[in-house]
């Protein structure tokens, strides 16, 4: 049984007040005698003591009956089919964030023990006929497993193989894979197992329609926690210093006094104490020397949730990238890339070109037999290529205004290509799975696809034909270009959690990705598609990017704990039970609304009541 | 027959026809039948002789000497006696003209008055109904031994009467009016008898059914009912839950006819306090009875009438 307006048992309050009234004021039967001539010389000193306790009198209980009936129909009770043990589905929500590594207040362990343990005996009180959906909602919710009574032991491992990690709770996604899983079942309920430091949560949950009944149980208690929220670096490569920002956060109801460490490449920087002020902040600022690659920060000493006490920044901004340029001579294009961060050129002609290995291949009036694996840049290319479809003679179209396709938006971006003359170009055909992000008239001038392990791009127009070289636009083109057409560097820090898209190189066929502890998750690559990397574990992750066995790169990816919506273990306060309105036709059947019957009978109770005040007027000498 | 109407048995198989009087349910039918007239119809109402009635008929012995048939004793003759009772053996042995006196029978007034006040009505089954069926009883020994009936229902004061009246043939109507008597908002016993008394200096057979449950003083009434002019005969009416009631816990009392209320709180103190305050009420309307030359007889009003109440108004001295 359900209960859709808890406030309503209020009513109840009801029962004592018509105790007292009847304490206060005894309603007396009345009785027909025949004359008072008899009755009215008799002692009544008794009387006062009888008032003392509640008379238990047949018009007290009818009272107390019909008010406490009309009580529990003011909270709109239902009662369903799986009350009376027909059947019984539940969907058990886990919270698994990182808060639930958090002590649980009268429990010796961890609040995610508190909810495993919780979790196993409603696994147990699940009858024969019924079943049992475990979610997670951690950062991301996620499907467990389901079983009836025979996978419980099934259900126990998946809950013994649980961690708390990640940072949020997606516990509307939870519900909704919970709702889903009991689509259709009569006698459905979720369970929420939570600690309940879910600030977003009504906002999350703000007008969400009800269509199971929901429990909302908390394991969590008030807990104070200090957290190390922001670390951040600018800039994070070049050649001065670097700037360092950190954010240090106290929540909980006690000042409290800590020291914040820096350390650059595993080498203290800087050590300073910091008073924190209750549910108070505190911004901290270092300036580091540069040449360093990774900045880790923390507190000193421990507390209820140690993984948000450190944070860390990968100050890697830029990839390396090998280039080749394969050219006849040394023109613009060759200072251009030269002037790209990072970028890593050599030279050679076309005649000794025997094949590329750079993560960066450019080739400056000539094409290859075949195009080499990584990334591709082909200027002003000749006729008579297989691999590419080129007019023999250049033209200059009747209409000869340049327009921008919208994939290439990200490469024109802010760069003005008014003044610019391209002059003549052989007319390109590029193919079919090729986007043209330039054209000139019907002509296009620069188009950019991907094959098998390359990612190719191709300026039609001969370069010492055109304006290009000497326009602000010419380096910003060629870098723009460079960056799309090699990976970019990993992200410099992730929230524990969070599902990051990593774009490999294009002859990468697996990422390698190294956790804190030590496990090796490895992801196959699929050819144009970005990989989904979700780190729940906090520490200093390390990225392998090969080709079959051959190393292509390796990074560090900083993966953090602390986040202002997570590390305040103080609990929030939890929904009501819930349940969902009364439905219609079959749906409903499985929930009926008890609260009509109760004022029925409440009504029922009161004509009673009617009928014992006034038929007791009758002669009361002989009905004794 | 004739008496059909009167006397028509109880039939299981038809519906009492109820009516309900001061909210009380009261069956209706025949006070009795046909073969309890017969039965009683031996039995004669047993008036003193001190009572002056009528010589002319009726069978009560009466004080008065008449000259007579059946011997009794002589006296002179004087002016004007009936010459067919003068002893003429006596004229001859004593010389002396003496009249043959004899024993005289007279009839008597016999009043009934019933009390239809509404705490009549009252209890299961209710004195009205008993004093109904007494008042019939014994107004039919009076019509049928040539009495002179006089029935008086009283509520605050007397009612239309029946009567005087003689003769058996008056038996229906006489039967009809105590049927129809109808409950009273209240009583005032004493002032009625008083005026009764007043009204009627002949006096006579008086038996008053009722339960004396009556705001005013029953003695100033008696007082005008005293021997040797009335034989009175007070049957008290009593309900056996009035003597002993059931009733417990808080209560609130309603007077049957004031409407007056009570808020009692009934415990086995309270209730023994009761039981003697009716009792020792009892006693005294005996004696002030006993005192006034009055007959007192107290009957509950769950006695069956025939076996119960008759034998004790023969053992009382009502009936013979």
């Amino acid at each position: 049984m359900s209960i859709l307006a808890p406030l309503g048992l209020l009513a109840l309050l009801a029962l004592p007040v018509i105790i007292v009234l009847h304490m206060l004021r005894e309603r007396r039967r009345r009785v027909v005698v025949p004359s008072l001539l008899l009755w009215q010389q008799l002692p009544q000193q008794r009387a006062a003591r009888r008032r003392r306790r509640p008379p238990l009198t047949v018009l007290l209980l009818l009272h107390l009956l019909a008010a406490a009936l009309l009580g529990f129909a003011l909270a709109r009770p239902q009662w369903s089919l799986a009350s009376f043990g027909a059947e019984r589905h539940l969907a058990l929500v886990i919270g698994t964030s990182a808060s639930m590594a958090a002590p649980a207040p009268g429990f010796s362990g961890s609040r995610l023990d508190a909810a495993r343990a919780r979790a196993r005996t409603l696994i147990g009180s699940v009858g024969a006929r019924g079943s049992t959906t475990l979610i997670t909602a951690g950062p991301q919710a996620r499907l467990l497993d389901a079983a009836g009574p025979e996978g419980a032991a099934r259900l126990a491992a998946a809950l013994a193989g649980l961690s708390a990690s990640g940072a949020g709770s997606d516990m509307a996604g939870a519900l909704t894979l919970a709702e889903t899983a009991l689509q259709g079942r009569a006698g459905g309920q979720i369970v929420v197992l939570t600690d309940a430091a879910l600030p977003t949560l009504a906002a999350e949950l703000g007008g969400r329609p009800v269509v199971v009944p929901i429990a909302w149980e908390s394991l969590g208690g008030p807990l104070d926690n200090r957290a190390l929220l922001t670390l951040a670096a600018h800039p994070r490569a070049g050649n001065g210093p670097v700037h360092v920002y950190a954010r240090v956060a106290n929540y909980g109801s006690q000042p409290l006094r800590t020291v914040v460490r820096l350390a650059g490449d595993e080498r203290v920087l800087d050590s300073r104490a910091v008073n924190l002020q209750p549910d108070g902040e505190v911004e901290l600022t270092w300036t580091v020397p540069r040449g360093m690659t990774l900045l880790r920060a923390e507190l000193d000493g421990e507390d209820a949730l140690p993984a948000d006490d450190v944070v860390a920044l990968s100050l890697v901004q830029n990839r390396p990238v090998r280039a080749l340029l394969v050219a006849a001579q040394p023109t613009a294009l060759e200072r251009a890339l030269r002037a790209v961060p990072g970028l890593d050129l050599e030279l050679v002609s076309p005649a000794d070109y025997r094949g590329s290995t750079a993560d960066l291949t450019v080739f400056d009036g000539v094409l290859p037999p075949a195009w080499p694996a990584g990334g591709v840049l082909v200027v002003h290319p000749p006729a008579g290529s297989p691999l590419l479809s080129v007019s023999a003679t250049p033209r200059t179209p009747a209409e000869p205004a340049l327009s921008v396709s919208p994939a290439g938006s990200a490469l024109f971006d802010g760069v003005s290509l008014n003044t610019v003359e391209f002059g003549a170009a052989p007319d390109l055909a590029p193919p079919e799975r090729a986007a043209v992000l330039l054209a000139r008239g019907d002509q296009p001038l620069i188009a950019s696809w991907r094959s098998e392990t390359s990612t190719i791009a191709v300026w039609s127009f001969d370069l010492a034909q055109s304006n290009l070289t000497t326009r602000l636009a010419f380096p910003l083109l060629v870098a723009r270009t460079v960056r799309e057409l090699t990976p970019p560097a990993p992200p410099a820090a992730l929230l524990a959690g969070a599902v990051v898209e990593l774009r490999p190189d294009p002859r990468a066929t697996t990422l390698e990705l190294t956790a804190p502890d030590g496990a090796i998750t490895r992801i196959a690559v699929t050819p144009g598609a970005p990989a989904r990397f979700n780190p729940d574990q906090p520490g200093i992750y390390t990225l392998a990017e090969r080709a079959g066995a051959r190393l292509l790169y390796e990074g560090r990816i900083a993966v953090n704990a602390g986040a202002a919506f997570e590390s305040d273990l103080r609990p929030q306060s939890l929904p009501g039970p819930v349940a969902p309105p009364a439905l219609s036709g079959t749906e409903g059947a499985a929930n009926r609304p008890l609260w009509p019957w109760l004022a029925a009978v409440a009504l029922l109770v009161m004509l009673g009541e009617w009928f014992y005040v006034h038929g007791r007027r009758a002669p009361g000498l002989a009905e004794g | 027959m004739w008496f059909r109407t009167i006397f028509r048995r109880n039939r299981p198989d038809r519906p009492r026809r109820l009516w309900r009087v001061a909210g009380v349910n009261r069956p209706a039918g025949p006070l009795f039948d046909e073969a309890f007239l017969r039965r009683i119809e031996r039995m004669s109402l047993q008036a003193q002789r001190t009572l002056r009635g009528n010589p002319a008929s009726g069978e009560h012995p009466s004080q008065r000497r008449l000259p007579a048939t059946i011997f009794s004793e002589h006296r002179p003759y004087s002016s004007g006696d009936d010459v067919r009772y003068v002893d003429w053996n006596a004229y001859a042995r004593q010389n002396q003209v003496l009249v043959k006196l004899g024993e005289a029978e007279q009839d008597v007034n016999v009043h009934l008055l019933i009390d239809a006040s509404r705490s009549m009505t009252l209890g299961s089954p209710s004195r009205l109904r008993l004093a109904q069926q007494l008042v019939g009883a014994l107004g039919y020994l009076a019509l049928a031994h040539s009495d002179r009936l006089h029935i008086v229902p009283f509520g605050p004061a007397a009612l239309r009467p029946f009567g005087p009246a003689q003769g058996k043939a008056r038996m229906i109507e006489m039967l009809r009016f105590v049927e129809a008597i109808t409950p009273q908002p209240e009583t005032r016993l004493g002032a009625v008898l008083e005026r009764y008394g007043r009204l009627h200096p002949q006096g006579g057979m008086l038996v008053v059914c009722t339960d004396l449950l009556a705001p005013d003083s029953l003695e100033q009434g008696l007082r005008a009912l005293a021997p040797p002019r009335w034989q009175t005969l007070v049957l008290h009416l009593l309900d056996r839950h009035e003597l002993a009631p059931t009733l417990r816990g808080p209560l609130e009392l309603e007077d049957s006819e004031t409407g007056q209320r009570l808020l009692l709180t009934l415990d086995d103190e309270t209730l023994r306090a009761y039981q003697r305050h009716v009792h020792s009420w009892r006693e005294a309307v005996a004696r002030l009875c006993a005192r006034r030359g009055i007959g007192y007889a107290a009957v509950m009003s769950d006695w069956p009438l025939e076996q119960q109440v008759i034998p004790y108004l023969r053992a009382r001295r009502l009936l013979s």
